[in-house]
């Protein structure tokens, strides 16, 4: 016959244990099966079959039937960055642009049917900011583009590819403009033109200061002669008074007595003529028959 | 019912499979149990540091965001996030700085990021820092997916569209100041249309450049520039020359005239003077005045030279010694 023993603590213990090890198994199976967690960054659309049920937005733990899916998307708002384009001014010139928008889900059901996935959604954000940028560019000049109207076009940008991505469960901020440059092509000629306005610059202020140093110095020569020139004039008048006032010296005295002037005078020039050092191999030829003043004075 | 002697099981050779039997549940059971309590153990606090602030979620749902410290959380269902709020944090733009040494950090140059159209058609080099906190923890972690990334590319444009408004010589000189303020009103805009938990600090530019191709030439410029106030300098230090020299001939010629002049006068006076004496004995003694005269002078002339002499009509050589003699024509 079978013992029915009471359980061994051996026994108890194997069963609890095997118990627990179910309880844990159930719990995690269970959760993955019959629920769902939504993140914060998350939402999600239900799915029962391929058939939606509804949007789960708010993030948390939710009761799911096993044969119901969940997909879920980022629900930030995430980078639509664009390559460059080049896109055409109504002046003729070609302007490469780049431009991105922070842009996220807001029906997730009606963004899986009409768009799919993230990489589908930058292509759509793509096509409708491209097309819109070639019209606004189109319309305007070079350098309206460059200067005033960027918000301008900013703004009819974003509104435009808003509205016609709403639809399919997009919403976009505000698209803004990043480079607007030239292309590489264009480029030298740009760097050519500033070279030379800076060259005509540097040109200009070497004469400048070739001109103003002229004047500086011409002026200054100038007036230096002038200077020099009234100077001389003025001496000379000095000179010539000085000459007057000593040939007036003189008259007036001479006059006194001309005839003993004349004597006097006669023998200075005859001194001055023969004079004591004027060579001791000069002959004197005298006459006998005039005094020797006479004589020296002929 | 047959009660045989029951097989006692515990006596088979074969006793390792049953270790399992016997225990392998119940090891299981203990391994999974101290794993899931250390987990709840070291999944039921956590830290904050002075810097940041955390937002908890449970099941995924945000449920509160909390400061610096030591915190208590449910273990498993309670997620934490951390963000640094109060550091000032620096976004290099055009540029990168490499690596800071101890005397001077190294910049790489990032063209890219840093060309940008001027508004009169030229290509300056801009390189700016912006300086920003993620000062909300919950919009900066929920909100935007990549919002350093964002607040990149928005600086980026901000200061685009100022330079566009403003010409190459603006950007590079006069107008910067008002340009670094201008794009910082700019980048506020923008951050407020998306309210990412971006806090803006400053806008400040670093350096405006022409591009390489173009710097020779700018440079020329400032050579130029100077080349012209040294010429104009040269200029005026020889009209500082000219002029005082000018003055000195001046005093010269005036002091010579001067002199001159005295000279003539006193010579003029002097001679007179000598003269009148003279003429005072004259007119004491006339005849006898001039004959001293006469000799004195003979004396003199005659000194030293070889002199022939032409007896002329008579023997009388005191003719010779007259100042007059009486004409023997």
């Amino acid at each position: 016959m079978s013992d029915n023993r009471t359980k061994t603590p051996a026994e108890w213990g194997k069963k609890i244990s095997v118990g627990f090890i179910a309880l844990v198994v159930t719990v995690f199976v269970g959760k993955t099966l019959f629920t769902a967690t939504i993140d914060e960054n998350e939402k999600a659309a239900e799915f029962s079959l391929g058939r939606p049920i509804r949007n789960i937005e708010k993030p948390g733990l939710y009761f799911m039937q096993p044969w119901h899916s969940v997909t879920r998307l980022e629900k930030r708002y995430m980078l639509y960055d664009s390559d460059p384009h080049q896109i055409i001014t109504a002046d003729k010139k070609t302007l490469v642009t780049d431009d991105f928008t922070p842009w996220r889900v807001t029906d997730p059901t009606v963004f899986i049917k009409a768009v799919g996935s993230e990489s589908s959604a930058l292509t759509r954000i793509d096509d409708s900011v491209y097309s819109r940028l070639v019209a606004a560019f189109g319309s305007r000049d070079f350098s309206d583009i460059v200067v005033k109207s960027r918000e301008e076009i900013i703004n009819s940008v974003t509104e435009g590819s808003r509205a016609a991505l709403k639809p399919s469960g997009i919403e976009m901020a505000t698209v803004l403009i990043n480079r607007i440059e030239m292309p590489d092509e264009n480029k030298s000629a740009t760097y050519n033109r500033m070279s030379a306005e800076r060259n005509q610059t540097a040109q200009t202020y070497r004469s400048e200061g070739n001109e103003l140093a002229l004047g500086i110095t011409s002026t200054a020569d100038r007036d230096a002669a002038i200077l020099v020139a009234n100077a001389k004039r003025d001496a000379e008048i000095v000179k010539g008074k000085a000459d007057a006032e000593a040939a007036q010296i003189y008259a007036s005295a001479y006059s006194k007595n001309p005839e003993f002037y004349a004597l006097v005078r006669g023998l200075e020039a005859a001194e001055k003529a023969f004079g004591s050092d004027s060579g001791t191999n000069l002959r004197l030829f005298l006459n006998g028959d005039e005094s020797v003043l006479k004589s020296l004075l002929k | 019912m047959e009660t045989g002697v029951a097989e006692s099981l515990p006596n088979q050779p074969n006793a390792q499979p049953n270790v399992w039997k016997e225990y392998g549940s119940r090891i299981a059971a203990v391994v999974i149990a101290a794993t899931l309590l250390l987990s709840a153990l070291f999944g039921s606090f956590y830290s904050v540091d002075k810097t940041e602030e955390a937002t908890i979620r449970r099941f995924g749902a945000y449920i509160e965001t909390v400061g610096s410290g030591f915190h208590l959380k449910l273990p498993f269902v309670d997620a934490v996030r951390k963000t640094d709020v109060t550091t000032i944090h620096r976004l290099e733009i055009g540029f990168r700085t490499e690596v800071i040494t101890k005397s001077e950090p190294t910049y790489k140059s990032i063209p890219e990021e840093s060309e940008m159209l001027t508004g009169d058609e030229n290509i300056a080099l801009v390189d700016f820092v912006v300086q920003y906190r993620s000062a909300d923890a919950y919009k900066w972690q929920y909100v935007a997916k990549d919002p350093e990334k964002v607040l990149g590319l928005m600086a980026q444009a901000a200061m685009r569209l100022v330079v566009g408004r403003s010409s190459f010589d603006q950007m590079a000189t006069t107008g910067k100041v008002a340009a670094q303020t201008e794009a910082m009103q700019v980048l506020q805009r923008y951050i407020d249309t998306l309210d990412f938990g971006a806090q803006l600090v400053s806008v400040q530019l670093q350096d405006v450049q022409p591009p390489q191709k173009v710097l020779a030439a700018f440079k020329d410029v400032v050579n130029a520039r100077e080349e012209k106030d040294s010429t104009v300098q040269i200029a005026h230090k020889h009209a500082n020359q000219v002029l005082p020299d000018a003055r000195g001939q001046v005093a010269r010629i005036k002091n010579d005239a001067e002199a001159y002049a005295q000279a003539r006068i006193a010579a003029a006076e002097g001679d007179v003077a000598k003269f009148e004496a003279l003429l005072v004995k004259y007119e004491q003694a006339p005849e006898v005045t001039a004959q001293r005269l006469l000799f004195e002078t003979q004396e003199r002339v005659l000194h030293g030279k070889n002199v022939i002499v032409d007896p002329g009509s008579g023997n009388n050589l005191l003719k010779l010694f007259q100042i007059n003699p009486p004409s023997s024509n």
